[in-house]
């Protein structure tokens, strides 16, 4: 992959966080569905360890 | 504009990713965390599990721990952090202020990553000792610190190849990974049949005076806080995700079940072989040629650990500690990490195994705590909302708090800490009568949830401070108002 030579630091934050606010937006959020199940996961984890203390 | 002069390219990404940056797909990024799991500290943190319970009570503990830990800090951190595209220590910026993410990365990055850099290099020094002495190069009494040696010459190695950027770490852990998964299953066969699976499932930890519950939930904090502890390092990785599907699910099971592949070996070697350091009892158990075949394989495992450790973590300090810090490069800021790293190694060797829970167990505290505010701050006063030119103002802007600190946040991160200390006191590891019921961790984030919640609905939002009425004027806004498909 080739990339750009950058500038000086401040003006290449800049210019990313201009390339950004113009360029098309990509949706980066997971979807929803994703989130649901890795929130069951988290839960249900604990809820596992909780029952294993009980056998 | 520029005025011709050349930044790195690895400092560049300490910048907000462009897109065509965010490339790494679900396999690189399951290659990427695959190689920081399978390092000394799954064997570690799988002998310490086994300090504590039993092999079945021990295999919960890291699988239903880690998964604890790590799905409650995708919530708080990983996933906005994959979103902006920014340094995880920079969106810190929009619950703690600039200066306060700032004072928060000393003891998180600055402490953290030389501890356990060292913690890699010095088992990866061992086994370049035992490799050398195995190949006859050394004598084993040649009087020479040979293993603190090879733990300089690991650290090195490290340095170089994480100096050279994100694409090095990609290309090394899809190299490697693989050989990984081997060294770590074949690590795992070798003890089950050197010491047979009934004596393995037999096998009982150490007398110690709590009971069975209670040695359960401690060796579930231990993993819950081993799991929160990846923190601004897998989010700043995560953010080379070319989607947040890949990059979500790449993590998760890179630092979930294929963690438990050295942390069961670890663990069911404590139990049945009395240690949890595969140098110690590899070459014993499986013969010189696999042996030394293996522990090279496990130098390997630590170097690739190391990198990411590394090159995720300078990362933080790039962004977090002024233009001072910029202009000794990433490779300069990398050497320094490696430098404290090589004195801990040099002075502090024995703490290190011998302190781990409770070194662990204090960061975990505070990393916590900082959970709980980000928590509150993401879910519920910002609903997902943080403007990312605005995180990048560190001089002023709405972030800016009070001169680039937020009290209420700081306050609640002690409310969490005290919270996380009064349940379980890390150095002599003493829970109290409730944590078998709700560990350590879960309440110190609640308590500094809750804390930063009040504080911030009650004094920072009317005095008009931390931009929660929404950052107006920005260029870029990003918000969750609607749903995603």
């Amino acid at each position: 992959m080739t990339r750009p030579r950058p500038g000086v630091f401040e003006d290449e934050l800049e210019r990313r966080l201009a390339i950004l606010s113009q360029g098309e937006e990509t949706d980066r959020r997971l979807p929803a569905s994703d989130a649901v199940v890795l929130a069951a996961i988290t839960i249900g984890s604990f809820a596992v360890v909780l029952v294993a203390q009980a056998l | 504009m520029a005025n011709g002069t050349r930044i790195e390219t690895a400092l560049a990404e300490t910048l907000p990713l462009l897109p065509e940056e965010r490339s790494w797909s679900f396999r690189d990024m399951l290659a990427v965390k695959s190689g920081l799991s399978i390092a000394t500290w799954g064997f570690l943190f799988g002998g310490a599990t086994g300090q504590l319970v039993g092999f079945i009570d021990g295999v919960i503990a890291l699988f239903f721990g880690t998964a604890v830990g790590l799905g409650i800090l995708f919530f708080a951190l990983l996933l906005p952090v994959y979103r902006k595209g920014c340094e995880s220590f920079v969106f810190l910026r929009s619950a703690f202020g600039p200066l306060g993410a700032s004072l928060l990365a000393v003891p998180l990055v600055l402490g953290m990553v030389p501890f356990s850099a060292a913690i890699l290099s010095t088992m990866a020094g061992a086994a370049t000792e035992e490799v050398l002495i195995g190949l006859s190069l050394f004598s084993a009494d040649s009087g020479l610190p040979l293993s603190a040696i090879m733990s300089f010459a690991v650290l090195g190695v490290s340095f170089l190849l994480a100096a050279r950027g994100s694409d090095t770490l990609r290309l090394f852990n899809l190299a490697t990974v693989p050989l990984l998964v081997l060294l770590s299953g074949g690590l795992l066969v070798a003890v089950f049949i050197e010491a047979g699976w009934e004596c393995i499932f037999a096998a009982e930890p150490p007398e110690t005076r709590w009971d069975r519950p209670t040695r359960l939930m401690l060796a579930v904090e231990l993993n819950i806080v081993a799991a929160i502890s990846w923190f601004g390092l897998a989010g700043n990785l995560m953010r080379y995700g070319e989607s947040a599907r890949a990059a979500t699910w790449g993590t998760w099971i890179g630092l979930v079940p294929v963690s438990l592949l050295p942390s069961i070996a670890g663990l069911a070697s404590s139990l049945a072989l009395g240690s949890a350091d595969p140098v110690q009892w590899m070459t014993p158990l499986v013969g010189p040629v696999l042996g030394l075949a293996m522990l090279l394989i496990l130098i390997v495992a630590n170097v690739s650990s190391a990198v990411g450790l590394l090159q995720g973590n300078v990362t933080t300090i790039i962004q977090n500690f002024g233009a001072p810090i910029r202009r000794l490069g990433f490779a300069g800021m990398t050497s320094i990490l490696c430098v404290i790293a090589s004195l801990i190694i040099w002075f502090a060797t024995d703490a290190l195994y011998a302190k781990f829970y409770s070194i662990t167990a204090s960061f975990g505290a505070i990393f916590a705590a900082c959970v709980g505010v980000l928590l509150a701050d993401r879910l519920v006063l910002r609903r997902s909302d943080a403007n990312l030119a605005a995180l990048h103002n560190a001089s002023g802007g709405p972030y800016a708090f009070w001169s680039g600190i937020n009290p209420a946040a700081l306050i609640a991160l002690a409310a969490g800490f005290a919270t996380y200390i009064a349940l379980l006191e890390p150095v002599s590891q003493t829970p109290d009568a409730l944590f078998r019921y709700t560990s350590a961790s879960l309440p110190a984030i609640a308590g500094a949830f809750v804390v930063h919640l009040a504080l911030t609905r009650l004094v920072t939002i009317p005095a008009r401070r931390g931009g929660y009425d929404g950052v107006r004027g920005a260029r870029f806004d990003v918000s969750d108002a609607e749903p995603a498909e």
